[in-house]
């Protein structure tokens, strides 16, 4: 056993470096799939960090009816509470809410002359789940001592369907091209070893059973998967590197994903898909090749 | 050591090759297959490494059955056997070494043995010298000379040649029919198709002429017209 996996491990090697043409193409079609695959899974990412971080702001305000005492203002806090799909509430008073809308219009007018503060008490109220905005907002209607609710209803259903959209969209886009990378790097590989077939066809006469010629291509197709693979992940970890922070200088409201959080996750699935192709691709094809009966006369 | 029994061959594409066929070749015999371009000559080859199954009857080899093997036995059947064929059959990017030791890597021999048994080989095949070439740097009588290297370097009992000499200029051939010769007398079995008749006149050696698919004449010392009783295959060559 030992003697034969260093045996493939000097097939491979030495079959790599006689097959260069062969082997580079495999290796660069790969790197360039990969790089194409990579990119797209940082940009979709990076979409739905954003996409998220928007809706995520989204809130419900629950304007409390005025006269409420506190009493009754604390038994719609608890019923607040025990209401599902609510993450956090925060309780604003009037007070403040005054002295909110005085700073944000701070440079517009004045509003210190207004006598008497118009503002009501209110909840924000932030939900689990964006999308439940609109059921917990209805629910919330009901409860006594509610004069008003308000999320914005228009924008952000708007928002929240354009965020469904950028997710499945970016699934679907990534997915078209993780099947698109398998199909033509195994066809690539396919190749390679179609130009070897012959080889495989000796192999047989002189006695190799199929496990042992089978071997020495699965690890070549493993080793071109893992190289082509891997000069991607270098090249997306070099180009991403330099180009973030120029995106971040000229569009500051654009916060990106820090590239090592996706770094890990994008090499190893970049690295996976590599791999599991080559080896895949060349065991498709060797397979037929070994099944391959050629009739002379 | 080989027998044949009622063999007939269909292939898939419905042209019969082999018409009951019966033969018996003992051990240690060298036997010249004679007969013209598609005669089926090639077929009784390829049925003995097994390449192709016979329709109906038996063959053994080696006193096995080889009829009934099973698809992951074959292997082990080729060992036991040389093939030698007209267009070698090298792995091209392999060199002269490669490709001999490749015989023996299959079977899983340590190195060392490899070493020894290959170089012994090449010796045999006058070869020395040319351990790191590539087969598309030596001459076509080199390339053979790898191929037989490569048949014998398991020690077979049995070596089959299809057209040893088809690609080759007349002193190559008369150096391979040697060499095949000078195995024949350390006891293995040879069988060779061929269609060359200065080395059949030569060797007066047992003699098979198939003529198409049938085995028409069976001579002891033969030539490749054979003298007495000369069959429709021969009359139809003379032509």
């Amino acid at each position: 056993m030992i003697h034969n996996i260093s045996y493939f491990i000097r097939e491979v090697i030495i079959n790599l470096r006689r097959n260069v043409l062969m082997s580079m193409a495999s290796i660069s079609t790969v790197m360039i799939l990969s790089l194409i695959l990579g990119f797209f899974i940082i940009i979709v990412v990076n979409l739905n960090y954003w996409s998220e971080n928007i809706v995520r702001q989204l809130q419900i305000v629950v304007y409390i009816s005025d006269g409420m005492n506190e009493k009754q203002i604390g038994i719609l806090k608890s019923s607040l509470d025990t209401t599902p799909h609510i993450d956090r509430i925060k309780f604003i008073s009037r007070d403040e809410a005054l002295k909110l809308m005085k700073e944000r219009l701070k440079n517009q007018f004045e509003i210190s002359d207004i006598g008497k503060n118009p503002l009501p008490n209110s909840f924000e109220v932030v939900v689990t789940e964006p999308d439940k905005i609109p059921k917990v907002a209805a629910m919330i209607k009901t409860y006594p001592g509610v004069e008003k609710v308000r999320y914005g209803e228009k924008i952000a259903g708007k928002l929240l369907v354009i965020n469904r959209a950028v997710h499945w969209i970016g699934i679907i886009i990534i997915l078209a091209l993780f099947l698109s990378t398998m199909f033509i790097v195994s066809n690539t590989i396919r190749l390679t070893v179609f130009a070897r077939r012959r080889e495989i066809a000796v192999m047989q006469l002189v006695g190799a059973a199929n496990w042992f010629i089978r071997w020495p291509f699965i690890m070549e197709g493993i080793l071109q998967g893992f190289l082509g693979a891997l000069i991607s992940i270098l090249l997306i970890r070099i180009i991403y590197s330099y180009f973030m922070p120029k995106i971040e200088t000229a569009l500051p409201f654009l916060t990106l994903v820090s590239f090592n959080s996706l770094f890990t996750a994008v090499s190893l699935i970049i690295l996976c898909t590599g791999i599991f192709v080559g080896a895949t691709g060349s065991l498709i094809s060797v397979n037929r090749f070994l099944r391959f009966k050629q009739i002379h006369f | 050591m080989i027998e044949m029994h009622g063999i007939n061959l269909v292939y898939p594409n419905g042209v019969q090759a082999l018409f009951d066929i019966n033969l018996y070749v003992e051990k240690g015999e060298f036997v010249f297959l004679v007969g013209t371009t598609g005669s089926g000559k090639s077929s009784l080859l390829k049925l003995i490494y097994r390449e192709v199954v016979p329709t109906s009857g038996d063959i053994y080899v080696n006193d096995r059955d080889i009829t009934d093997m099973k698809r992951r036995e074959v292997p082990y059947l080729r060992r036991r056997l040389g093939v030698v064929f007209q267009d070698f059959k090298l792995i091209p990017h392999k060199t002269v070494y490669e490709n001999v030791a490749y015989a023996l890597e299959v079977t899983g021999t340590p190195r060392r043995e490899i070493r020894s048994k290959v170089s012994r080989v090449l010796e045999l095949t006058n070869l020395e010298g040319k351990n790191h070439r590539f087969p598309h740097e030596i001459s076509g009588g080199e390339q053979q000379r790898t191929s037989l290297a490569r048949a014998l370097v398991n020690s077979p009992t049995i070596l089959l040649a299809d057209e040893p000499t088809g690609n080759l200029d007349p002193e190559s051939s008369w150096e391979i029919i040697q060499i095949f010769d000078e195995i024949n007398k350390g006891g293995t079995t040879i069988l060779v198709a061929t269609h060359n008749r200065e080395i059949v006149d030569m060797m007066r050696k047992r003699v098979i002429v198939v003529t198409k698919g049938r085995i028409s004449v069976d001579q002891e010392k033969g030539l490749y017209f054979p003298v007495n009783g000369c069959s429709q295959a021969c009359e139809e060559e003379n032509k």
